[in-house]
């Protein structure tokens, strides 16, 4: 069942001396929506991501967080100590990092997963072969993970998160680097995957969120300054300028208005 | 005759420990029995066309390093009857001596690890190794530094591409791309040591953990008990003995 989160009041920070990435950060996403995380770098998208997965308690144990966490009935307080998969998985911003490498088809990268999940034979197979088939990449199955084009690489990454069914998906800049057909292809997938798995995902530029996101967050240093649906935002566009840098602004108004959101009279 | 993966690995041990021991004419005929056996025994064969290329470029810059290697020895190390002399440059035995059985043994090194990366896949000598009983994270650790050390070349070709992409004669001769080492290593150490760094944390995202299994039981694993595997073994623990052994 998909997860609703609720992030209640959060700070975090990399030190105890730093500087918080997030003070006080509220959030709420419904189930089985998808949540676009637009901002400029460094907002804290990535980082956001990263607490939610559990890899930043897990990995960095200088940081300091208050707050609560809460994906379904789990209740963190303030953040998740360890990974969270398979309930939660976290596809990374580079593809080629994700596949491991170590195996020599497409099939056995992403039974890699299942293997470490403890997941009997013929159910890993029967696994492997319907993700393969779903992001269209039944194909490539005895081809190497590292001999593909980019946007074949980035369904692999997705595929081996994917095949663990998680109720909680995140990705981060899903759409870097993808050409338009790859983009669109990557698209119908997540599509496909709304209402049974919560999606949270990172967008630098809005282009891969619009026609996907039902609620779309803008941070802005650790900040949530914007939160509705993608008509809301052309809306309060003009108020976003100063809580925005220039650049950034500038770059959301050019794509909303390319992309003619409509707006409810 | 069929050479899997442990006769794979007992002939590198036997060839490891030869190269070590056993005098240069041995080395050097070994050198070219691993040549020869890459051509007529099948298991043996390059997976690619690729890894082919590699072996022979790798092997062929090592034969031309170990020549002036030895003539740089001969030149250097003055000891023993003189051989020749030109133009008041003199080429000692003793320093020739120590260059030849210096670079067989490099040789056969190299092509005996050639020879069995080359014609074996990586996953298959690790799931091998991890049946064995070597511990899923030591094999884990094995596998990445090796798929490491072989993606370094494009790796270092990728940085060079960007220094050159910025105006600077990166690779335009010899004395360019030696001088343009530093401006190309440290880039090289932070991209690695980043990518380890991510390399870890997708790991773990995919409920990789040290209490992991490695392979599946039900993949087939190769026995290790051979005729061919017991032969390399014994010869490899009479190349280590033998030495000793004649004083």
């Amino acid at each position: 069942m998909a997860p609703r989160i609720i992030i209640g009041n959060l700070t975090y920070r990399y030190f105890a001396a730093g500087s918080p990435v997030f003070s006080g950060f509220s959030l709420e996403v419904p189930p089985g929506s998808c949540c676009a995380l637009l901002g400029p770098t460094g907002s804290g998208k990535t980082t956001l991501l990263e607490i939610l997965s559990g890899v930043a308690g897990s990995q960095c144990k200088t940081s300091v967080a208050e707050g609560t966490i809460q994906i379904g009935e789990d209740r963190y307080q303030p953040i998740p100590q360890s990974t969270l998969f398979p309930n939660v998985g976290l596809v990374l911003q580079d593809p080629e990092v994700q596949i491991s490498g170590i195996r020599d088809t497409v099939t056995a990268e992403v039974e890699f997963t299942l293997e470490q999940l403890s997941v009997p034979a013929a159910e890993r197979q029967r696994r492997v072969s319907d993700v393969l088939a779903h992001l269209g990449l039944s194909p490539l199955a005895q081809r190497h993970p590292m001999e593909v084009s980019g946007g074949e690489r980035q369904r692999i990454a997705l595929a081996s998160i994917l095949v663990a069914t998680p109720s909680l998906l995140l990705l981060d800049e899903p759409a870097n680097a993808l050409d338009s057909r790859s983009q669109h292809l990557l698209k119908d997938i997540l599509r496909s995957r709304k209402g049974t798995t919560t999606i949270l995902l990172t967008d630098y530029s809005i282009d891969f969120a619009l026609g996907l996101a039902d609620l779309f967050v803008v941070l802005s240093d650790g900040r949530v300054v914007f939160q509705g649906t993608s008509s809301d935002l052309f809306r309060a566009l003009g108020s976003l300028q100063d809580h925005l840098p220039l650049e950034y602004w500038k770059l959301l108004q050019g794509r909303l208005s390319n992309t003619r959101v409509k707006v409810p009279s | 005759m069929h050479f899997r993966v442990p006769e794979k690995l007992a002939m590198t041990l036997c060839l490891l420990v030869t190269s070590l021991t056993g005098p240069p004419l041995l080395s050097l005929t070994l050198v070219a029995v691993v040549l020869l056996a890459r051509l007529i025994v099948p298991d043996l064969r390059s997976m690619n066309k690729i890894t082919a290329r590699r072996f022979r470029s790798v092997l062929a810059f090592l034969f031309c390093g170990a020549i002036v290697m030895t003539l740089l020895n001969g030149i250097l190390i003055r000891e023993g009857l003189i051989l020749f002399q030109w133009a008041g440059i003199s080429v000692y035995e003793s320093g020739i001596a120590f260059g030849i059985r210096t670079g067989a043994r490099l040789l056969l090194m190299t092509s005996a690890l050639l020879l069995l990366f080359g014609s074996t896949q990586l996953s298959g000598i690790t799931a091998f190794l991890n049946r064995m009983g070597l511990p899923a994270r030591i094999v884990m650790t094995i596998h990445l530094t090796v798929h490491f050390v072989a993606s370094m070349p494009s790796r270092i070709e990728r940085i060079y591409s960007a220094q050159e992409a910025r105006g600077a004669p990166v690779r335009a001769h010899l004395v360019s791309r030696i001088l343009s080492l530093t401006a190309v290593l440290s880039p090289l150490i932070l991209s690695s040591t980043v990518e380890s760094i991510e390399r870890g944390k997708a790991l773990e995202l995919r409920g990789y953990n040290s209490s992991s299994r490695w392979v599946d039981d039900t993949v087939q694993i190769d026995s290790p008990y051979s005729f061919l595997t017991v032969f390399f073994l014994f010869m490899s623990i009479i190349a280590l003995l033998l030495p000793w052994l004649l004083g």
